[in-house]
This record gives structure tokens, C-alpha cells and sequence, in this order.
């Protein structure tokens, strides 16, 4: 199978020169145009730059693509620089607190100085902690002048009962939120990785107290958040982040075994399946065939995989910048439906789909109703 | 073949085609538009750039598109949309023009971090760059256009751009948005200036664009050194007054009033320190507009003459 020959991808380019940078060097300024638009909407123009930078190809780049290039490196160089000084207050704060608290996603790239930290977006800072301390860290946090957002009761209600995190928490003028976790999967989901676990085998990171899951945890984190807790919309960059935690964590020839014991251990390998699957064929991601082989009996059937095989590729890929078409709207529909069920049981996504519905025809009417105007 | 010679039916065609290509020195924009009036006020204002098809390389690819369901016909409503996000909240369809502007600005802004932006006014004469780095509402835009009425080649009403590499000033030259009081002062100011549709509600009032000369388009690819700083204000009923200010003052005045001085971090400390050292800085409260005309030009006059002496002043690359 390959990954783009489903579709008509106008992300094709894109994938094509992350996996190979050297094809860049022939594309023509419209190609460039369609390649940048692209890539700036799947926030990974600055980790374009990254792999043509590694492939020693960026004096090939036209000068107005190096300079818009340039120019989101800056972005996400100062994104940066923001997380470590949130993670320092974050520190501060919670100094007089005895929790183990753990990087997750971005943050820990960013502290590990892995490779595909080089020129990611960050748009939050997410942190772990055991459930039982979240009120306690929370409550120091708020004492210290993070804001929390103004919630009516539904959303309160979905966080505290539902979620895997807090609603998240901004220091003003701050522009990175702080999502704190008590878990890495909403807890009425179907599967529930073991959060004893992953604190279990975490390990101390580069940066002071905080700690970072073991690489396999990371590694099985990155597939859970795509293939169990997202409606894979344009979610390229989840998948080149697996791809890049694989090629850089999984040097050792122990690491697959140990990854595939973890997977069964916290109920992931369906996702990582998925992540095997779609990595291997879009972005080739080094997977070795006795991985995929040891997963075959918790891998989809094959009416399941086939499908998926049709519809995540153009679900995944970044559309046209101008206009969607009618497969890919399609595609999301179905991986958004897809999302919902894995996350909710049926009785509460009726519920939660019904309050939607209501709510959202109360605001409609409120919204028809003349009021005063602010002006 | 400039966008001011294309006949109206070309120029709505190519709106609702491909898209008109407007190429501004700091970036290429390429625009499509699906409302009447758009277009027509397009050719008045950017009459003097070079007519192109939108193919190759933009830094920004936008469009104007109308409301959908009811607001296509009740208080229609007109939304910014770059690359299918649509960044703000929309404007009435019949402000279409300074949704344009405004969404450039926005993108400018967010996307040209490869330069320093301060917030600031910019022209050139002699071969000499000049800041006016402004707060919103100072008058600064009416400052700025009464200087390219006055022969000063026009960089930009709203960035001064500053590359990081070699602190060179670069070209933005685009209409200037005028409001209120102000339009009737430019009118008066020149009277063949050349403005194009007035736009009577706005969410700043009253707001009307001056094009910008045909000599400074031509030139937008020229990049400039800056020499000069003045923060100006207006202040009703004041008498002229010019002063130096202190390097550290005008540092700290530029670094606080830019767009992106936090997020390029050492970069920009750099470059607003090379400004505050390469340029003489002054401060600038005026009422009469030809007066602080004739006193930024004597500035520049004293900068240029010193220039001479020194042997300076080589070319920039583009």
C-alpha cells in the first residue's frame, strides 16, 4: 500500500519532501507556493526547514521561501523559549509540593532536545500528575496567578468527570496555555493506559524536577493522542512526530520488544498498529516486519484495516488551502464519529450529544433575539 | 501593463479567477474577491503596480468572501480568509477595502518575522532612511502621507521594517489609510492627491486611502539605510518642537512599540540597538503639517550634509 495513492493529496509534496528533502531542489516557485500554504496550515513550515535543513539542502530554497521559512522559525523559536520560562515558574510553584510531575508531548521534546523538537509549534505546555494531586497543584497554580477559564457547568462537568486533564490553566499575558493531565486518555474511554505505570518507569529529565516517560510510553503516547484521542483532522504533524520519536528512540534492538510489551501493557496496540500502519507507508518510518507480525492479533480485521486504509489518508493529509472536497469532508465526518465513539460510551455520547444540540439552538435563539448594540 | 490601465471588466474577472497579484516590495499578495466595488477600488489605489498574473511564490494568498445563508443578503457581511482560516471577525460587505488592508497588515505582521516591524511610519529622501514610530492615534498615518505628498518616497504608513541582517530599511509602499478629520486635512494639504472611495462606517469611523506615489512603487524594491528617528506627536494648538533624545530613551521607546521585538529575542536587541547608534533620534510635537514637513526635511538635510563629508552612503543590495 502506498499512503498518498488514495488520494488526489495536495499535501502529497509536502510528505514527499519530509521523507525525502532532496526532491525540494526541483519544485518551482508555484510548487513552493501550494508546498508553504500547506505546510503553514499543518503547522509544520519550520520543521520543513528542519529537514532540509539536516539534508544540507536549504540553499536550494528561493530566497522569499527561505525568508517565509525564516520567519516561522522565529515563531517557534520564541514558542519555545516561552515553554522552558512557563516550566520554570511552573517549578517554582509547586517547589513546596511533593509530587512527581512529567513533560508530555512537545515539552518533553523540547527538554530532551530531541531532533523533531527542532522548529515545532508549540501551542501549550502539557504537564502529568498523579490524579490524586491534581486539586493540590492545581489550587498552587491558581494561588500564583494562573487564570482559569470561564466555564458554564456542561464544560466543568466534562473536564472534571470526563477528561484527562483540567481545563487549561494561562498565566496572563503568558501565550502558552498550561494543560495539566492526571491521565493520557479521557477516563471514559474505551482503553485506560496505566498511569501507575507510566510514572513507574519514568525518568528524570534535563530539567530540574520535572521527569519524562520512558521512551517507549512516549513513543505509544504519541499514537494513543492521534489514533485514540483525535478526529485525525489534518493531523500530519502527529504522525511525523511518531516518525521522528521512532527513528531517534528506536536505535536500540531492544526497543521494539520492549515498546510492544508497554503496548500491551497499557491496552494501545490498536494505536499503535494504526501508527505502524500510516507511518511505515507515508513517511516510511523505519518498522521492523516481526513488530507489525506480533501485533496481528489485536490488529484490525480486515474489513476495520481496510477501511481505515481508505479514509485516514485523506482525513490525515492537509486538504487544499482553498476548499475541502466532498472525500475529505467525508473522511473527517467519519474519523470525527470515530472519535466520539472511542471516547464516550454510548449512553453518555447520546447525552452529550443531545446537551450539544440543545445548547447550541439556545445560543442560535438568543443570537436571533436584537440586543443592544456594544457600539 | 499597471493595474491602473486593466479595464474594470478585466480586473473583476481576474478577482473571481486566479486572483489579482499585487507585489508590495515587502511581500507578494495575490487577492480574490467575490463582491462588486472591490475591484474598482483596487485600480484606484494600487494603480501604479505592475499588472501580474497571480502565479509563483506569495507570502500571503487571501480572499474576500461573502457571508453565507442569511447574511449574503441581510447586513451582508464580508470575511478575510487566508488559507482557509479566516483570522478575524468579518466586516459589512461594503467595507472590502479596508478588510484588505487590514488583513494584510495581519499577515504582515504574523508572517514577516524574518524583519524586524516596528510600529512606525517610514519614508526616505537623499538616500536617507526615517522612522516615525508611533502609537495608534498620535498621527502618525497623516504624518507619514503628508510626507510623500511632499516628495519623500514612501515606505509605509504602519511597519517600519528592518532587516536583522543589515539593518536596512525595506520598501512596503501601499495606501494609506486615512480617518476622519484627517481626509479633509490631506485634501487640503494637496489637492490632487489621489484618493480612492471613502468609507463612511467602519469600526474606526470615517476611513479613506491615499495611494501611494507612483515614484516609491516603482522603487519598492530599494531597499534604504535609516539615519533618522523622530517620534512624532500631534498636539493641537503646540508650537513646533524638535529635541534629541538620549539613545537608551529611544531605545527603549522603539523596543516597547514593535510588533514582534519579544519574539525575535537577542535578534531584535541587536538590530534596535544598531538603529539607536547608526541614526540621530529626535522627538517631534507639531501642529501645523507643512511645518513638521519642513523640519523633518532640515533633518534630513543636516544628516545627509554630515553624510557627504564622511563619504558614505554605498548602495544596498537588494
Amino acid at each position: 500500500m502506498q499512503f498518498a495513492d488514495f488520494v488526489d493529496a495536495p499535501g502529497r509534496p509536502l510528505v514527499e519532501i519530509l521523507v525525502e528533502p532532496t526532491k525540494a531542489c526541483g519544485l518551482s516557485l508555484e510548487d513552493w507556493d501550494l508546498v508553504v500554504r500547506i505546510a503553514r496550515a499543518a503547522k509544520l513550515l519550520a520543521t520543513l526547514r528542519a529537514h532540509l535543513a539536516a539534508a544540507a539542502v536549504l540553499d536550494r530554497v528561493p530566497p522569499a521561501v527561505a525568508q517565509a521559512m525564516e520567519s516561522e522559525v522565529a515563531v517557534a523559536r520564541f514558542r519555545q523559549q516561552m515553554a522552558r520560562l512557563e516550566l520554570r515558574r511552573v517549578e517554582r510553584v509547586l517547589a513546596p509540593i511533593d509530587v512527581p510531575i512529567a513533560l508530555l508531548k512537545g515539552a518533553a521534546y523540547l527538554v530532551e532536545e530531541l531532533a523533531i523538537a527542532e522548529g515545532r509549534l508549540l501551542a501549550d505546555v502539557d504537564i502529568l500528575v498523579p490524579r490524586d494531586r491534581v486539586d493540590a497543584v492545581e489550587r498552587a497554580l491558581v494561588a500564583a496567578g494562573w487564570d482559569r477559564p470561564q466555564l458554564d457547568a456542561h464544560d466543568e462537568r466534562y473536564y472534571r468527570e470526563w477528561s484527562h486533564e483540567i481545563p487549561p490553566l494561562r498565566f496572563p499575558g503568558h501565550p502558552l496555555e498550561l494543560d495539566v493531565h492526571h491521565a493520557i486518555l479521557p477516563l471514559t474511554g474505551r482503553v485506560r493506559p496505566d498511569e501507575a505505570a507510566l510514572f513507574a518507569a519514568s525518568r528524570a529529565s534535563r530539567l530540574g524536577r520535572f521527569r519524562v516517560l520512558c521512551p517507549e510510553d512516549q513513543v505509544l503516547h504519541a499514537c494513543a493522542h492521534l489514533f485514540q484521542d483525535s478526529d485525525l483532522s489534518n493531523r500530519l504533524r502527529d504522525l511525523v512526530d511518531f516518525d521522528g520519536l521512532v527513528r531517534e528512540l528506536g536505535r536500540h534492538e531492544a526497543f521494539w520488544d520492549r515498546l510492544l510489551d508497554r503496548s500491551r501493557l497499557h491496552g494501545l496496540d490498536r494505536p499503535l498498529w494504526y501508527a505502524m500502519r500510516f507511518g511505515s507507508s507515508a513517511l516510511r518510518t523505519p518498522v521492523p516486519r516481526r513488530a507489525l507480525d506480533r501485533l496481528s492479533e489485536t490488529a484490525p480485521s480486515r474489513f476495520v484495516g481496510g477501511l481505515m486504509d481508505r479514509v485516514v489518508p485523506s482525513a490525515l493529509l492537509p486538504s487544499y488551502p482553498d476548499r475541502t472536497p466532498a472525500r475529505v469532508r467525508l473522511s473527517r465526518a467519519m474519523m470525527a464519529a470515530r472519535y466520539h465513539w472511542l471516547r464516550l460510551p454510548p449512553r453518555l455520547l447520546a447525552r452529550h450529544a443531545l446537551g450539544k444540540a440543545f445548547r447550541g439552538l439556545k445560543a442560535k435563539l438568543a443570537a436571533a433575539t436584537p440586543a443592544p448594540s456594544p457600539r | 501593463m499597471q493595474i491602473g490601465d486593466l479595464d474594470q471588466k478585466a480586473i473583476e474577472r481576474e478577482l473571481r479567477g486566479a486572483g489579482v497579484a499585487i507585489d508590495f516590495g515587502l511581500a507578494r499578495v495575490r487577492v480574490r474577491a467575490e463582491v462588486t466595488g472591490f475591484g474598482a477600488a483596487l485600480q484606484l489605489l494600487y494603480a501604479h503596480f505592475p499588472f501580474e498574473h497571480a502565479r509563483g511564490f506569495f507570502e500571503v494568498s487571501a480572499s474576500l468572501a461573502r457571508g453565507r445563508g442569511l447574511r449574503r443578503y441581510i447586513r451582508p457581511q464580508l470575511h478575510f480568509v487566508v488559507d482557509g482560516e479566516r483570522p478575524f471577525e468579518p466586516f459589512p460587505a461594503d467595507t472590502h477595502l479596508p478588510l484588505f488592508e487590514w488583513g494584510v497588515n495581519f499577515c504582515v505582521a504574523h508572517r514577516c518575522n524574518h524583519l524586524l516591524l516596528l510600529h512606525a511610519g517610514a519614508v526616505e529622501r537623499d538616500g536617507a532612511g526615517v522612522l516615525l514610530p508611533a502609537l495608534p492615534g498620535t498621527g502618525k498615518s497623516t504624518l507619514t502621507a503628508a510626507l510623500a505628498l511632499r516628495g519623500f518616497r514612501l515606505f509605509s504608513d504602519e511597519f517600519g521594517a528592518v532587516r536583522l541582517a543589515d539593518g536596512a530599511m525595506v520598501p512596503a509602499p501601499r495606501p494609506i489609510a486615512l480617518k476622519n478629520d484627517s481626509i479633509e486635512l490631506m485634501r487640503r494639504f494637496c489637492s490632487d492627491a489621489a484618493f480612492g472611495p471613502t468609507f463612511p462606517r467602519t469600526r474606526k469611523g470615517i476611513v479613506a486611502h491615499l495611494a501611494p506615489p507612483a515614484a516609491s512603487v516603482a522603487r519598492r524594491h530599494e531597499p534604504v539605510r535609516p539615519r533618522l528617528i523622530v517620534f512624532p506627536r500631534f498636539a493641537r494648538g503646540s508650537a513646533l518642537k524638535i529635541e534629541t533624545i538620549t539613545r537608551s530613551r529611544a531605545f527603549v521607546k522603539l523596543s516597547t512599540n514593535s510588533f514582534n521585538y519579544e519574539l525575535l529575542g537577542p535578534a531584535s536587541f541587536e538590530s534596535v540597538g544598531r538603529l539607536v547608534q547608526e541614526c540621530a533620534c529626535y522627538s517631534l510635537v507639531y501642529d501645523d503639517l507643512e511645518a513638521a514637513v519642513r523640519a523633518i526635511g532640515d533633518l534630513v538635510a543636516s544628516e545627509t550634509r554630515d553624510e557627504h563629508s564622511v563619504g558614505a552612503g554605498q548602495r544596498l543590495p537588494h
